[in-house]
């Protein structure tokens, strides 16, 4: 009865640890509280949460090496995604062949109804283990449930589904992010500031939760936003929709709420041809085209980091597993990868890179000389 | 000197009149011999049961859009929006499932249901306000999607456990979504080949105005094949409901143009009047085929669109040359 009791309470207090959330503590950043309201609304907070603590016993899938591993990648649809299949195959180098004897990739081009036949495609090819890149929670729910049926082992990177029948997922509180970057805005700007909010693309899992966590701290101090319009994480469509929020709203607008730095340079360049000031912005990324237009017009942004180099830590999962070693379910890549934390305008000179082209999403941990193979690195003048 | 008259240059006018009919589906089909030599030759794995059923299931998705697309494009129509109204039909096929086995009978009618009624409306609006096929369903595609978004931009409803396992379920090695492709391949086979209506999509695309003269019932029929093309597109919704087990509106983009690549290539004319259920066929297998093989070389997906982009130049020369 003890022992039980004891238990409870050591849950009890893991919960209560993880749900006061705070980021960049050495500066007092920002802290906000993760409610039970929240965690009741979210199922992906309830998923994450729940697994922030278990461990997949993977003796089942254990064998010896070499492996056999498919990559069903976003696809070089940006710069990001081109940057995170590099890392792949960089990885895989690294590890060499009797590790890894072949990386079977697929294409998805960012788009759902691409990826759920591209799986059964790579599956047809009976991998040792699965490393998805969901680009749909719900979409790709089945064809996960269909790999482990299989006795495939899925490790979910840089995106979530909505099944729990998977090994483990490779990633970061999504929703921590999006509620973080809102908190910081309302602290930023004060609680009677009139906001905008531009979320990526709809219904893909990044962006919906994101978003979830925005509007969740929103709410809870009863702010309505101006206006809540998609992005797309495309430069072009942000700056169209920005271009009407400053003609629908002027200057009115206090703070501005994005779910990513391509679409923030959009942002950016509508209040250049506006030739306004640029409010506070929240949702900037170690982007190097980002971070050189903050550095140019000196706004305040707080950036987070989404890097494509999680893809080693996804290989090296996958690897674990196949070795049985038993494996954490949740990876939260801010812990493997202590230079991936948010930062604000203040060190906007630290995580700009001068010899990077506009499009690279940092942290890389690739050499120069891999980077300039990919055309990413800039001649340096004079 | 025409490429088709050196070509034939031997043969007597009924060998000549076979093989400007049908040559440029054996061309199709001596490509998907090529590619099928390819992936047995650089992968081990492409002519295994499992991925040779792989393929034969996922070309059932694109299959039936296909053949509803074909009967309207063998009018001189086109139907823009079967992309939007699988996506619409997957959600409202959810919603009502939601889950539970005792309302498949419900799901099922009420997915087919809108198919009927998108399908009447572009029938409504192509025969008796006389807007074209393109800016209607142009314009049905906008409306359809923006519906489905309208009604969740994230996963709602779910199907049953049996209905996922539907997908899954074979005949011997082959899957039944495959079969049942098969059926409605031979049904409109036998529909084109054996019946009144088949006729008359014929006349209609060769040549509307004759048609009309000579008695076909031009605006029936056209009621008709878009009705059939926006049932075949809310069927595929529910396939792929079957899939996914939840309904998702990221699904459904840009089907209509796989559709319509995949007729092109099988040799059925934009202007219509001319096309065979085996050409449209040979078209879904080799987009089909091309996929799976790029996936199992490892190559990148945008090479996907350069082939399909050459394969339907060189489709389309082809049949110019029978054209001529």
């Amino acid at each position: 009865m003890l022992r039980k009791l004891f238990y409870a309470l050591f849950i009890l207090s893991l919960l209560l640890g993880t749900s006061l959330v705070s980021i960049g503590q050495d500066d007092g950043m920002m802290e906000f509280e993760i409610t039970q309201e929240m965690i009741d609304a979210s199922p992906y907070l309830q998923s994450v949460l729940s697994r922030l603590d278990e461990v997949y016993d993977t003796s089942e899938f254990a064998k010896d090496p070499p492996y056999r591993i498919a990559l069903a990648a976003q696809g070089t649809s940006n710069a990001w995604s081109a940057l995170f299949d590099a890392h792949a195959y960089w990885y895989v180098e690294e590890l060499g062949e009797d590790v890894v004897s072949e990386l079977l990739y697929g294409d998805a081009q960012a788009s759902a109804d691409v990826q759920v036949p591209q799986v059964e495609d790579l599956l047809a090819q009976e991998p040792d283990a699965l490393i998805l890149v969901p680009m749909g929670a719900a979409a790709l729910s089945a064809p996960v449930e269909r790999a482990m049926m299989q006795g495939v082992p899925v490790v979910l990177c840089a995106s979530a589904v909505e099944t729990d029948n998977f090994v483990t997922e490779v990633g970061t509180n999504l929703f921590n992010i999006g509620a973080m970057l809102a908190q910081w805005l309302i602290e930023a700007v004060g609680e009677d500031g009139d906001f905008v909010m531009m979320t990526g693309i709809p219904g893909v899992t990044t962006s919906v939760i994101m978003e979830e966590g925005a509007l969740a701290v929103f709410d809870s101090y009863g702010i309505e936003l101006l206006d809540n319009q998609p992005g797309m994480w495309s430069p072009a469509e942000g700056k169209k929709i920005m271009e009407t929020w400053l003609a629908q709203h002027g200057d009115a607008i206090d703070g501005i709420w994005t779910g990513g730095a391509q679409q923030a340079q959009g942002i950016i360049s509508a209040y250049e041809d506006a030739e306004m000031a640029i409010p506070p912005i929240a949702g900037g990324e170690q982007q190097n085209g980002f971070l050189r237009s903050a550095l140019e017009h000196g706004f305040d942004f707080l950036a987070w980091m989404y890097p494509n180099a999680m893809i080693t830590l996804c290989l090296d999962a996958a690897v674990q597993i196949l070795q049985g070693e038993p494996t954490p379910r949740f990876i939260d890549f801010i812990n493997d990868m202590p230079e991936a934390r948010p930062f604000t305008h203040a060190e906007a000179e630290d995580y700009y890179e001068p010899s990077w082209s506009d499009d690279v999403h940092g942290p890389i941990t690739m050499s120069d000389e891999a980077l300039a193979e990919l055309g990413f690195l800039i001649e340096e003048s004079g | 000197m025409k490429v088709s008259a050196r070509l034939f240059g031997g043969l007597s006018d009924s060998q000549r009149l076979f093989l400007r009919r049908y040559g440029p589906i054996f061309a199709v089909y001596g490509f998907i011999i090529i590619l099928i030599v390819i992936g047995a030759t650089q992968s081990e794995r492409f002519l295994t049961v499992r991925n040779l059923t792989n393929v034969a299931r996922q070309a059932a998705f694109l299959g039936i859009v296909a053949l509803g697309q074909m009967l309207v494009i063998l009018t001189a129509g086109i139907d823009l929006s079967v992309g939007s109204l699988v996506k619409l039909s997957i959600l409202v096929a959810a919603i009502v499932m939601n889950g539970d086995v005792n309302n498949h009978g419900a799901a099922i009618a009420a997915t087919l249901g809108l198919g009927l009624v998108v399908g009447l409306v572009h029938g409504f609006l192509v025969n008796e306000v006389r807007i074209a096929p393109f800016i209607v369903t142009l314009a049905s595609l906008g409306i359809l999607r923006g519906i489905s978004l309208s009604i969740s931009t994230s996963p709602v409803g779910s199907a049953s456990r049996p209905f996922i396992m539907f997908y899954v379920q074979k005949i011997g090695p082959v899957p039944v979504i495959a079969i049942m492709f098969v059926a409605l391949l031979v049904l409109t086979a036998l529909l084109l080949r054996y019946t009144a209506f088949g006729k008359y999509l014929y006349a209609i695309g060769g040549n509307i105005e004759v048609a009309h003269l000579s008695g076909v019932p031009v605006k029936l029929t056209r009621y008709g094949v878009y009705v059939i093309c926006s049932i075949s597109a809310s069927i595929t919704g529910l396939l792929w409901l079957s899939r996914m087990g939840v309904g998702d509106p990221a699904i459904g983009d840009g089907i209509e143009l796989q559709a319509i690549t995949a007729v092109i290539i099988g040799g059925t004319s934009l202007f219509g009047g001319r096309g065979t259920v085996i050409g449209t066929l040979g078209g879904v297998l080799l987009l089909g085929i091309t996929a799976n093989l790029l996936v199992m070389l490892g190559v990148n997906q945008f090479i996907q669109g350069l082939i399909q982009g050459l394969i339907i130049v060189a489709a389309v020369a082809l049949y110019k040359q029978e054209g001529d």
